[in-house]
């Protein structure tokens, strides 16, 4: 009974069938887990090892400079905006950035498909989450945080981003765009 | 062969814990198969 | 021995302790009144999630869902199984309580914990989700109520142990080993344990920051945070395990097939369980992709390993006895033949299937260092755990709630016919919104969101595709199942207490 104390020897050899399923687990769990390396060295989808610790300072900085060199002009040379944020288009295979914050996701962007391109992640007030539609892509915006997520686009279309980490009363309508072309 | 192994006389588990590891396998791999078809990432 | 502090067990034989029979009724009764409480919220969320009906406006949404995941995973699940362990360490052993005093001061502190807890929340000092997550920021008392809580619960799991040790020395049960439930419980009472240290490492300086005597770094918030989080839902599958453990040996007279194996499976999760944290940090920013593979690949593979050994013993341990039975016949006589009217045997039954089938392959494949670039914050996230600490360990500790009231509370089951339909309910409605739950969020239907129709009037809004709207309508149906389930837990166990016919 398991509700009772078991005979004096317990330890007893185990039953064949027990030690199928043992080898078939522990062979399981090695190969589930040495895939996760492997799939660093085959795959084309890994996360990122890249991240710094950066001050609000520096970020501002480097997001505004950002912005005023690649923001998009439209033929009378207008700055473009969408819904009052900047569209911007850096050139192919350069570093952008993307910040969060209460409650928009900070520039739209427009990438090239095919490029590849070093997004600089962060937020600056609470906590957010991007999460790119339709292709459920997600990564977290910490503050202080400068994460670098190296980023191919294959498909192209607009995509909406959308926040998954609760980041106050407005956290739902937290919704931006990034465009590939 | 020895006789102090009590038969472990549970056959119809037994398939059923093969019916789970084939699936636990075959889902594990169709999250990477949905996961290849998504923008590159490193 | 037995001083006019025991009464003989009629059922099991078993001695039981008065003092410690009145801290396990305190302790259960509080779970369940708080299984109500994140009941109600948990109907409320749901019918606000579920775009059909929409129900609360969002600020309410997110306090309430607060409060649900409060009152659910901390408070019912906590207090359940600190009954649970002072029923291990006791009940099975024979023994008295070491201090039932102290075990007095430890629910004391938890009620007025919890209390604190849910005032802050409700009062709207504390939207802050249930992993209050800086730089959101509560009320400096909603992180003392934490800390209460906690201390208790950490002197609850101390008394545990004191008990075992009392039990050993006074040889109040025949010599030899714990029997194997009062051992699993014993594991989780580990683990446990150090849970609550990492509780105490990043409340006490997030009660300190929210006083604003220093600051606090997102990341390593959360690095902490979750240590106490993961290991926190290893306590409940060791402790689920152990209820599995035990029902089927009150269900069907189980013996477990073979001690040495189940032991040694419960000792892997002491040892590897409560280091797998980081599979909640894979998408983090601060923490090296090696020691994300080492932490949630090595250490979490071999915890899991140890599912998979108690995945078999349970049912087989199971088959063994109703084959004993008769039911020989084929592979599944004895499943047909198995007493599903007895719900204690369909919720242990439909816990180990949803458990396995659902949360273990879900968790270890989301969890998975790729995978989770799809998963991180999604629906496939909540649908997973709901299937892991509600449709597996609630589901258990509901199951078992009908040998306790019987054993410890001494009533009859008042309205068994509703008692054997209720873990149906629950478990097929967990099904369905566990579910509904994933396969939306394999879409990106996030977590913790209020609005996925109209995103709050955002100029960016978008729609679905629009199979997401069938998942959202099984999740749906799913839940009023799974809350009807509740209810009827709820009413048929406060009825018994009440109400129910006296035994003996
Ligand atoms: C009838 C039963 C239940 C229903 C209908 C239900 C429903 C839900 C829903 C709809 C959510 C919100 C999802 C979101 O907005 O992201 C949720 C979250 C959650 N539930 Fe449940 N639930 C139930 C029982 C439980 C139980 C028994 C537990 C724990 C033992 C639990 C733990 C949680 C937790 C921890 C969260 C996450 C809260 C957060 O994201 O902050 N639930 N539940
Ligand atoms: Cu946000
Ligand atoms: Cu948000």
């Amino acid at each position: 009974m398991s509700i009772s104390v078991p005979d004096k020897v317990w330890w007893k050899p185990i039953d064949k069938e027990e030690k199928i399923w043992l080898f078939l687990a522990i062979i399981w769990m090695a190969i589930s887990f040495l895939w996760m390396p492997i799939y660093h060295f085959i795959g084309k989808q890994n996360p990122s090892n890249e991240s710094y610790r950066v001050t609000r300072e520096q970020w501002d900085t480097l997001t505004d400079d950002f912005i005023k060199k690649y923001q998009v002009k439209d033929a009378s040379g207008n700055l473009v905006t969408m819904n009052d944020i900047p569209v911007v288009h850096p050139p192919a295979g350069s570093d952008v950035y993307l910040e969060g914050r209460a409650w928009k996701w900070w520039p739209v962007l427009e990438l090239e498909k095919g490029k590849t391109y070093r997004v600089h992640l962060s937020a600056v007030d609470f906590q957010h989450g991007l999460s790119i539609y339709p292709l459920n892509i997600n990564y977290m915006a910490l503050p202080g945080y400068d994460y670098i997520i190296t980023m191919t686009p294959t498909t192209s279309g607009e995509f909406p981003i959308l926040c998954n980490e609760f980041c106050g009363i407005g956290h739902h309508t937290m919704v931006g765009k990034l465009i590939v072309k | 062969m020895s006789d102090n192994n009590e038969r472990f006389g549970a056959p119809g588990t037994f398939v059923l814990a093969i019916i789970f590891i084939v699936t636990f396998i075959a889902l594990y791999f169709l999250n990477y198969k949905y996961l290849a078809s998504i923008w590159e990432l490193r | 021995m037995a001083g006019q502090d025991f009464r003989t067990c009629p059922t099991t034989g078993l001695k039981v302790h008065l003092p410690a029979e009145n801290l396990i009724k305190a302790n259960a009764v509080a779970a369940v009144l708080l299984l109500l409480i994140g009941g109600i919220a948990a109907a409320g969320v749901a019918l606000t999630r579920w775009p059909a009906i929409h129900l609360l406006p969002a600020d309410w949404f997110y306090r309430i869902l607060t409060l649900h995941g409060l009152a659910m995973l901390i408070a019912w699940i906590i207090f359940f199984e600190i009954a649970a362990l002072y029923m291990g360490a006791s009940v099975l052993l024979n023994s008295r309580l070491a201090a039932p005093k102290v075990g007095w001061l430890a629910f004391l502190l938890m009620v007025v914990g919890v209390l604190l807890i849910a005032v802050m929340v409700l009062w709207g000092q504390a939207d802050v989700m249930f992993t209050s997550y800086p730089p959101l920021k509560a009320n400096p008392l909603y992180y003392l109520g934490v800390i209460l809580f906690a201390v208790g619960a950490l002197i609850g799991c101390l008394l545990f142990f004191a008990t075992l040790y009392k039990a050993r020395k006074e040889g109040t049960y025949p010599h030899g080993s714990f029997p194997l439930v009062t051992f699993g419980l014993a594991c989780a009472a580990m683990i446990a344990i150090s849970t609550l240290i990492h509780g105490a490492a990043i409340y006490i300086p997030a009660f300190l920051w929210s006083l604003g005597f220093m600051g606090m770094d997102p990341a390593a918030y959360r690095l902490v945070w979750w240590a106490l989080g993961h290991s926190s839902q290893q306590i409940n599958v060791a402790a689920m395990i152990s209820v599995w453990y035990l029902m089927g040996t009150l269900t069907v007279g189980m013996k477990p097939i073979n001690q040495k194996l189940c032991r040694t499976a419960f000792v892997l999760y002491v040892l590897f369980i409560n280091v797998a944290s980081e599979h909640h940090l894979l998408v983090d920013p601060a923490i090296s992709n090696a020691h994300k593979i080492w932490n949630t690949g090595y250490v979490m593979h071999l915890a899991v390993l140890a599912s998979m050994i108690h995945a078999l013993a349970v049912p087989a341990g199971i088959e063994v006895a109703l084959r004993k039975k008769g039911y020989t016949s084929g592979l599944f006589e004895w499943l047909k033949k198995a007493p599903w009217s007895n719900p204690g045997f369909s919720a242990t039954a439909l816990s180990i299937f949803i458990f396995g089938f659902m949360g273990g392959i879900t968790g270890v494949t989301f969890g998975s260092e790729q995978v989770n670039i799809t998963a991180h914050n999604t629906w496939r996230i909540t649908g997973h755990f709901h299937s892991t600490v509600v449709g597996g360990t609630t589901l258990a500790f509901m199951g078992a709630t009908y040998y306790i009231l019987p054993l410890i509370f001494r009533r009859e089951v008042l309205g068994m016919g509703w008692a054997k339909l209720q873990p149906w309910f629950y478990g097929i409605g967990m099904i369905l919104m566990a579910g509904g739950m994933m396969l939306a969020g394999a879409y990106g239907i996030p977590r913790r969101h209020w609005d996925i129709v109209n995103f709050g009037g955002s100029p960016f809004a978008f729609t679905w595709d629009p199979t997401v709207y069938m998942w959202l309508s099984v999740f749906g149906i799913g839940a009023l199942l799974a809350v009807v389930g509740g209810a009827i837990y709820i009413l048929v166990t406060v009825g018994t207490v009440f109400f129910g016919r006296k035994l003996e």
